[in-house]
């Protein structure tokens, strides 16, 4: 009992220490840097090396946060967000099982694509139920959601290889053996 | 796809759909205060620190003293609020003045986040000011205690913008374009030059006439487009700021 009370304090801790660090990415490093996705790194490595479904919950948390703060409808980020971690969940496990940097890389594009194409589709569904017509920027949108995927993937791809050096069961010797 | 699959999904969009439903009735928002009381108050020292970091202007280490990093903080707020001061005296406009306590939290966005909202006649559409009535943005979402301001910048950002020249040409201030705008829809036939002042047209509702926008730095013009297109550099840069003041809704309809 007190063992899981622990882990709850520790993972409310951690939740809200990792909503600080995006904010800070956010705030601190300068344009395009700061298009960096800190809870989708978060979560694609959390996938890859923990691989327990809990992640999800742990996703719709953490993007409840940033509903609070985003000018689209309640729900634009949170559903996108929630199913596109359930279905990168279900591509490790069953598709991409291999535990290497460039399955992490691969999680993590396919993560972003699926949630900001849900994103898309639910912004422009609300707008046109709305106000009757569409004025997002297609383009500028997608100029946005590419540099955050390219950010993104490679900050995944640098941390998955620090990772390596101090999680057994990322290291090679213990997968082959 | 495999039936327990399918389940999975159905229970997670019934969650999903539950959330939204409780924060649309209302029920939600103890739980969202609670939630935004504890991201502002970390989001605005991490947001302070930023400002100074852009207001830096050598490259050589400088190692920031927390009293002298809360004096140049409250020196630039004041600096700030007696500008806005200076403009409010000469124009009618009702004003409410707010903090900026954070920027984006989503990549996607362009937003500053305000520490007053609706409780202080704020709403959506209001233009928010700087300085000697530098438009920043535009109010997107207001909630009771902070709101949401959508930068000019902002890839979804719109603004109806006049040019100061001969023709007073009229077009559509866009953002997207990082740190610049772009103002697009100006006919062929007006002649548009580099330093030409940008400034609100006053034919958006809610947006008052002569706030100013920044200068054109460049004109695209293809003889085979309907338009042309001025990128815009504006005014102010809006990672250094304090301070703004929200031109409420109520004094315009006046």
């Amino acid at each position: 009992m007190l063992r899981f009370i622990l882990k709850t304090i520790i993972l409310i801790l951690g939740i809200i220490a990792l909503i600080f660090l995006h904010l800070g990415v956010s705030f601190l490093l300068p344009e395009p840097i700061n298009k960096i996705n800190i809870i989708i790194t978060f979560i694609t490595l959390f996938i890859v090396i923990r691989e327990t479904g809990v992640v999800i919950w742990i996703s719709l948390i953490l993007h409840l946060f940033l509903e609070l703060y985003a000018v689209t409808p309640f729900g634009s980020i949170l559903f996108p967000s929630v199913i596109a971690t359930l279905i990168t969940y279900w591509i490790h496990r069953d598709v991409l099982t291999n535990r290497s940097w460039y399955a992490a890389a691969a999680l993590s594009g396919i993560f972003l694509l699926i949630y900001r194409i849900g994103y898309t589709l639910i912004a422009s569904a609300s707008q046109i139920l709305t106000t009757k017509h569409l004025t997002i920027n297609y383009t500028n949108l997608a100029k946005t959601f590419l540099w955050e995927m390219g950010c993104t993937i490679i900050l995944v791809t640098i941390l998955y290889n620090i990772l390596v050096l101090f999680i057994k069961r990322l290291q090679k010797t213990i997968i082959y053996s | 796809m495999e039936k327990s699959k399918l389940r999975i999904i159905i229970s997670i969009s019934a969650v999903i759909f539950f959330l939204i439903t409780l924060h649309y009735i209302g029920w939600l928002s103890p739980i969202e205060h609670l939630l935004r009381g504890i991201v502002n108050k970390g989001a605005e020292p991490i947001y302070q620190v930023s400002v100074l970091d852009n207001n830096i202007e050598t490259d050589t280490h400088i190692q920031i003293e927390n009293l002298t990093m809360q004096l140049e903080i409250l020196q630039e707020e004041n600096q700030e609020l007696q500008k806005q001061l200076l403009f409010f005296s000469s124009t009618p406009y009702e004003h409410v003045g707010a903090q900026i306590i954070g920027r984006n939290v989503d990549p996607v966005a362009n937003t500053i986040i305000l520490n007053k909202g609706e409780t202080n006649n704020i709403s959506i559409g209001n233009p928010v000011i700087t300085e000697e009535g530098i438009l920043i943005g535009k109010i997107a979402k207001v909630e009771k205690d902070t709101s949401i301001v959508r930068l000019l910048q902002d890839g979804q950002s719109k603004i109806a913008a006049t040019i100061r020249n001969e023709e007073k040409t009229i077009g559509l201030i866009e953002g997207g374009y990082g740190l610049s705008v772009q103002m697009n829809t100006i006919p062929q036939n007006q002649n548009v030059d580099i330093g030409d002042t940008v400034m609100t047209s006053g034919l958006e509702q809610g947006i008052p006439r002569g706030l100013y926008i920044g200068k054109i730095s460049e004109v695209q013009k293809e003889a085979y487009q309907p338009f042309q297109e001025a990128i815009v550099i504006p005014a102010i840069d809006s990672r250094t700021l304090h301070i703004v003041s929200v031109i409420t809704q109520e004094a315009l309809s006046q």
